[in-house]
């Protein structure tokens, strides 16, 4: 089998999307076959020959989508909009699976009893930056995503602060005065004493099984493609 | 090239031209410090343009537009030249339309003002529209519309209607962003501020009391709770701010009454010497006192302008405005008649943002630029 007809699909690398990846396919029959690789970073299917499986970092996965280097990649909405400019040219979204779910929220000090709303947060951020020249603060590791929904909003006094840690303490740190994080249930939100803002939701994120409209694709692989996500739906 | 004349060619001609006009030939850096194009249009812009890091981490741009870099020079200066008027030609870059050049070309010309006023007859506002005529005729331009509009009516407008003062301050804030100020207006039209109701979910939430609470008793409990998890804000703003939304409702049937007059005022379209009378019409047809000064701003600023500018008609719109939102006053943009009305002028007052860019003392500022790519 030359390569041209071999399918390329990166799957998560480890944690919860990767276990939760594996009960799915299990759960239709189907194993990995690993490859003779010290690392088991490259596997095949047991259902299907014709599929390169590459294990890499829900991130990567989205890099290598955008540049073409994968055929299929499965990976979370959130870091697909986050991270392609103009997404929608580059990939599009083939299955969405039922696991990987988690809500992109704007949050507020619980105790910011007078913000309840986007509107609030333009106004609040307006007269902190008149009052004192500064902006109010956004910790988040979401900038894009961020800047699109606050101009959505009409929010426009503010800067957002990258985050690599705990996104959460970041208001009672001094680092920011609200966050953009991921919630799935949103108890670690309540637990540090955040608010999520009544029309707040950004984005409904799961894993999802996304194609790559950069990557060299045939006929053949067309149909391998079409048999492996009916073989998991 | 641009039709027959090469940018460059363009460039010089203008330059030159300006500098008869008796303004001063300035070049503007190429890489600028991004936080002022943040401060004035947001996170947003930062998809429409050039970034990169100096070597000390600071955000610079390549300039995305002439008018920032321009006010910059002048007040790195220390105002030596304490009524400038400055000229320049260059380029400008913007990422937006990926298939469009990334590399644009505008000459231009800004007077600035430090330790002054605007004065209410339109002066410079008429100097600048003349000198734009004069700079398209100069290159045998002649068969072009000018539109024009004028943010402080709008504003007067506000003043005038009975709404909140931070609901007017929001529909002036947002008047540049189109979409948005029509989700305002929507807002409005379902009934806005903080009902008991709404109030009482809040409190009882939160804090597990009921809203007859007097702002003492509030702020005993809120005393109570930690201060580091309010962040950086202050008890005493949030129960100001609190108290201020639950006090300024206005009912949906009453914010439908408001918008209704909100489009009809947006909706003035008309040549400006008949702005007085379509401004007068309109207040007729609503409660005219209401908007009396509405009514003599508009006549003010028509007349002013007519007479400066002379018999060449001049299309005025409530509603016209530009995507970068640091005009505070007139707005101007000229179509070329003869080439697809491209916009080859655009201009206005931004008297705020000379003070935004930190000079500390009043400020009149105003200026327009030419797109040389669209002549």
């Amino acid at each position: 089998m030359n390569n041209k007809s071999i399918l390329k699909i990166a799957f998560p690398s480890k944690g919860r999307l990767r276990k939760d990846l594996e009960k799915l396919l299990s759960s239709k029959k189907i194993n990995f076959i690993e490859e003779s690789n010290d690392r088991n970073y490259i596997a095949k299917l047991s259902s299907h020959n014709d599929i390169l499986i590459y294990f890499m970092g829900a991130k990567e996965i989205v890099t290598q989508l955008s540049e073409g280097n994968i055929h299929l990649g499965i990976t979370g909405d959130d870091l697909v909009q986050e991270y392609i400019f103009d997404y929608e040219t580059k990939v599009s979204s083939e299955l969405i699976l039922n696991f990987g779910k988690a809500d992109l929220v704007v949050a507020v000090p619980k105790i910011w009893l007078d913000v309840t709303t986007m509107a609030d947060l333009d106004e609040i951020s307006h007269i902190k930056r008149m009052n004192t020249s500064k902006r109010l603060k956004v910790a988040t590791k979401y900038t894009n995503l961020t800047n699109r929904f606050f101009s959505k909003c009409g929010v426009t006094d503010y800067r957002t602060v990258g985050s690599s840690g705990s996104t959460e303490s970041a208001p009672f740190n001094g680092m920011s005065d609200i966050i953009v994080d991921i919630t799935s249930s949103g108890e670690t939100l309540k637990a540090n004493n955040l608010r999520i803002l009544d029309d707040g939701l950004i984005l409904s994120s799961s894993a999802s099984i996304f194609n790559s409209k950069t990557a060299n694709w045939n006929s053949d692989l067309e149909k391998i493609s079409e048999q492996f996500l009916s073989a998991i739906s | 090239m641009s039709g027959n004349q090469s940018i460059q060619e363009l460039n010089n001609k203008f330059k030159e031209f300006f500098l008869l006009e008796g303004f001063k030939y300035i070049e503007p850096p190429l890489v600028v410090n991004s936080d002022i194009y943040f401060e004035t249009s947001g996170e947003q812009i930062r998809k429409d343009m050039f970034l990169v890091s100096s070597a000390h981490g600071l955000e610079m741009c390549l300039r995305p537009d002439l008018t920032i870099p321009t006010c910059q020079t002048y007040l790195q200066n220390n105002y030596k030249f304490d009524q400038a008027k400055l000229c320049y030609s260059g380029p400008i870059f913007r990422s937006g339309n990926i298939d469009k050049s990334i590399e644009l070309n505008q000459s231009g010309i800004e007077i600035l003002r430090a330790n002054t006023d605007k004065d209410d007859n339109y002066q410079e506002e008429i100097e600048i529209i003349n000198l734009a005529i004069k700079t398209l005729n100069n290159i045998n331009k002649v068969n072009f519309d000018i539109n024009l509009g004028n943010i402080s009516i709008f504003i007067e407008f506000l003043n005038c209607l009975d709404l909140p003062q931070r609901w007017k301050d929001r529909l002036r804030r947002h008047f540049f962003r189109r979409d948005y100020f029509e989700s305002l207006l929507k807002r409005i039209e379902l009934g806005i501020g903080f009902n008991e109701a709404r109030k009482e979910d809040v409190l009882k939430t939160h804090l597990g009391i009921k809203v007859d609470i007097s702002d003492s008793e509030l702020k005993q409990r809120l005393v109570n709770i930690n201060p580091i998890e309010f962040g950086e804000r202050s008890i005493e703003d949030i129960i100001k701010r609190l108290n201020i939304k639950s006090e300024t409702i206005i009912s949906s049937e009453k914010g439908i009454e408001i918008v209704r007059m909100i489009r009809s005022f947006l909706s003035i379209d008309c040549e400006l010497g008949q702005l007085a009378n379509t401004m007068s019409n309109f207040t007729n047809q609503e409660d005219a006192k209401q908007f009396d000064t509405v009514v003599q701003l508009a006549s003010n600023f028509s007349q002013k302008i007519k007479l400066g500018i002379g018999s060449r008609d001049i299309n005025f719109k409530t509603d016209f405005g530009h995507s970068i939102e640091y005009y505070d006053g007139i707005m101007f943009e000229i179509e070329d008649k003869d080439n697809q009305n491209n916009k080859v002028v655009v201009g206005g007052r931004y008297d705020a943002l000379l003070i935004n860019l930190g000079l500390d003392s009043n400020a009149s500022a105003i200026g327009f630029a030419i797109n040389n790519n669209n002549i």
